[in-house]
């Protein structure tokens, strides 16, 4: 079979920024130019960036939510089936639903499913256990985690054109422009 | 200069407190000499109504002064706009309540209308209380009241005082270093505030009801007064924010600055209040022994269980949920409101507390309201002439509206 040489997909254009407040600005106009699938990449947490990328509500506080209500609502129901139907017993003449004493299990039922909610629901969103990811390919991205700051316009983006993303891209006086390839 | 312009943007804050302060006033002359008519025709509803009212302002003014004890030990930034509110209300403690305790005293000594155990003939009876008799006793009442009083108000004026001098330092280094003075004058001062704290509670609290005590009644107590304590604290600050002094502290890096800190300390005190009055619950149910659940036997029957089904919803559940939420720490309207609730249903849970130590059925009379309101408007009225004495806010403290990153 014959050697077919393939150009590897393009996963997005990145820039390159020297100070964080460049990198807002930056994330701002992008956001402004109507991109909604892009990325921005520091070293440190900055503050406002998810503002400027707008980035709309995180959905963990909702997952952690619903996953302790639905705790505290199964741990109780499982101890009136278990006290009232499955296996009542009389406890020094005691209603059966002895409400104050579920309380405790209720309580440590909400916790233990608002962290299963917290743990899973931030390795999912965030994409936790990736092994593989296009930004790597960039030789100037491993500065990323010590004094430069990226922004990176993905290609998946419908309004993705690679000739306009790079002007785009060049308006913002980023030091210098990659292409990261798939 | 700088002095000049605090001065400047305090104006308006000023002012407002001038024209509430004789509303105050006259609420308050109003309520007592209502209650005051009530001596003559109905004593023993009358001082009781008084005791109920003690109760809930001297608790109110001590939970002012364990936050400006934590406060100063502390030095939070997220407290320095509320710290001078706290050290007002503190130092009402003395003369103010030390004055209102006289009644009190009135009614131990001579009426006996308050406390079964100044019964005598029903002391002589009840082989219980003569053995309290050596902690429940007239001249132990006294002169442990005149303990708390006085340690009370050494550690309020101790604050105030160090506040005033750092106000009047006009130097952030020998402010910082007055502050940082204080700080551990208020650390031991927190050690010997609860104990004596305890021990108050079980005197004019837990001695209501004589046979009954209960260990977790003064961590209920402390949480739920300085819930109070904070929810005055920040009404009094976001009822103001539309003007130049606390517009700026309230507006601070959009809700970051201290409104999420002030929404998750309110959230934080609700929950815990609930944890402690819960475990209260529980360790009587689990007990099943009269001498506990008498506590709970008075409060659950004769009407008194309405009461007990409103308190857990309005003090626990929609607090938790409303200050959960970052939109409501993100309102300023929304926290306000919060604030509001938390501020009334503190008056239902003392009533619920105290009230049912006389009253088997659910009832409310005239002089509960007139003494609450009079005490109530006399205790507003001394809280705001407190706060005109000073700045309103600390004057030389460079970390009240500075960056937080």
């Amino acid at each position: 079979m014959a050697h077919v040489e393939t150009t590897p997909k393009l996963y997005g254009l990145m820039a390159e920024f020297e100070t964080p407040d460049q990198l807002l600005e930056a994330a701002r106009r992008t956001r402004d130019a109507g991109y909604k699938k892009f990325d921005c990449y520091t070293p440190f947490p900055i503050h406002g960036l998810t503002a400027a990328m707008g980035v709309k509500e995180a959905k963990v506080p909702w997952t952690v939510f619903t996953m302790g209500l639905l705790g505290a609502i199964g741990a109780f129901s499982l101890q009136v089936w278990t006290n009232l139907v499955d296996y009542p017993l009389n406890v020094a003449g005691r209603d059966l639903l002895s409400w104050p004493y579920f309380i405790p299990i209720t309580f440590e039922g909400m916790v233990l499913a608002a962290a299963f909610g917290a743990f899973f629901g931030t390795h999912i969103y965030n994409r936790m256990l990736t092994y593989y990811h296009p930004v790597f390919n960039v030789p100037q991205f491993a500065r990323a985690s010590s004094d430069r700051f990226f922004v990176c316009i993905e290609s998946k983006d419908p309004k993705f054109n690679r000739d306009e993303a790079y002007r785009f891209l060049q308006s913002l006086n980023p030091i210098s422009i990659s292409e990261v390839p798939e | 200069m700088a002095a000049t312009t605090t001065t400047l943007s305090e104006q308006e804050v000023r002012a407002r407190i001038q024209r509430g302060r004789p509303i105050a006033l006259g609420l308050g002359v109003l309520g007592l000499a209502l209650w005051a008519s009530g001596l003559a025709t109905n004593p023993k509803l009358a001082l009781q109504g008084y005791h109920l009212a003690f109760f809930y302002w001297m608790g109110l003014s001590l939970g002012c002064l364990g936050f400006a004890l934590l406060l100063h030990t502390v030095r939070g930034r997220w407290g320095l706009p509320l710290i001078r509110i706290f050290e007002s209300g503190a130092t009402l403690i003395f003369p103010l309540m030390a004055i209102a305790f006289l009644p009190i005293l009135y009614d131990v000594f001579v009426a006996h209308t308050i406390f079964e155990w100044t019964h005598k003939e029903v002391v002589a009876a009840d082989p219980v209380l003569q053995a309290k008799r050596p902690w429940l006793n007239e001249t132990r009442f006294a002169i442990g009241a005149l303990v708390y009083f006085a340690v009370f108000a050494f550690f309020a004026y101790r604050l105030w005082n160090g506040s005033k001098q750092e106000d009047e330092s006009g130097d952030p280094v020998k402010a910082e270093f007055l502050s940082r003075q204080r700080s551990g004058h208020a650390a031991f001062g927190i050690v010997v505030f609860m104990i004596l704290f305890t021990l108050a509670m079980v005197d004019w609290g837990q001695s209501l009801m004589p046979h009954w005590f209960s260990t977790m009644y003064a961590v209920i107590m402390i949480a739920g007064f300085g819930l109070n304590a904070l929810a005055l604290a920040l009404y009094m600050v976001l009822a103001w924010r539309d003007t130049p002094l606390y517009k700026p502290i309230v507006y601070h890096e959009g809700y970051e600055g201290y409104r999420r800190d002030w929404g998750n300390f309110m959230f934080t005190l609700c929950v815990f209040w609930s944890y402690v009055s819960l475990s209260q619950l529980l360790i009587t149910y689990s007990g099943n022994l009269y001498e506990f659940t008498q506590f709970y036997l008075r409060r659950n029957l004769g009407g008194w269980q309405y009461i007990a089904y409103i308190i857990p919803v309005f003090h626990f559940f929609i607090p938790f949920f409303w200050f959960m939420a970052p939109r409501t720490k993100w309102i300023p309207k929304q926290l306000l409101a919060g604030v509001m609730l938390v501020l009334a249903i503190r008056v239902v849970e003392i009533f619920w507390q105290i009230k049912p130590m006389w009253a088997e059925t659910l009832s409310i009379s005239l002089y509960d309201v007139a003494a609450f309101v009079g005490l109530g408007g006399i205790w507003i009225y001394m809280l705001l002439g407190n706060m005109l004495k000073r700045p309103l806010v600390p004057k030389h403290e460079p970390r009240l509206l500075e960056t937080a990153h």
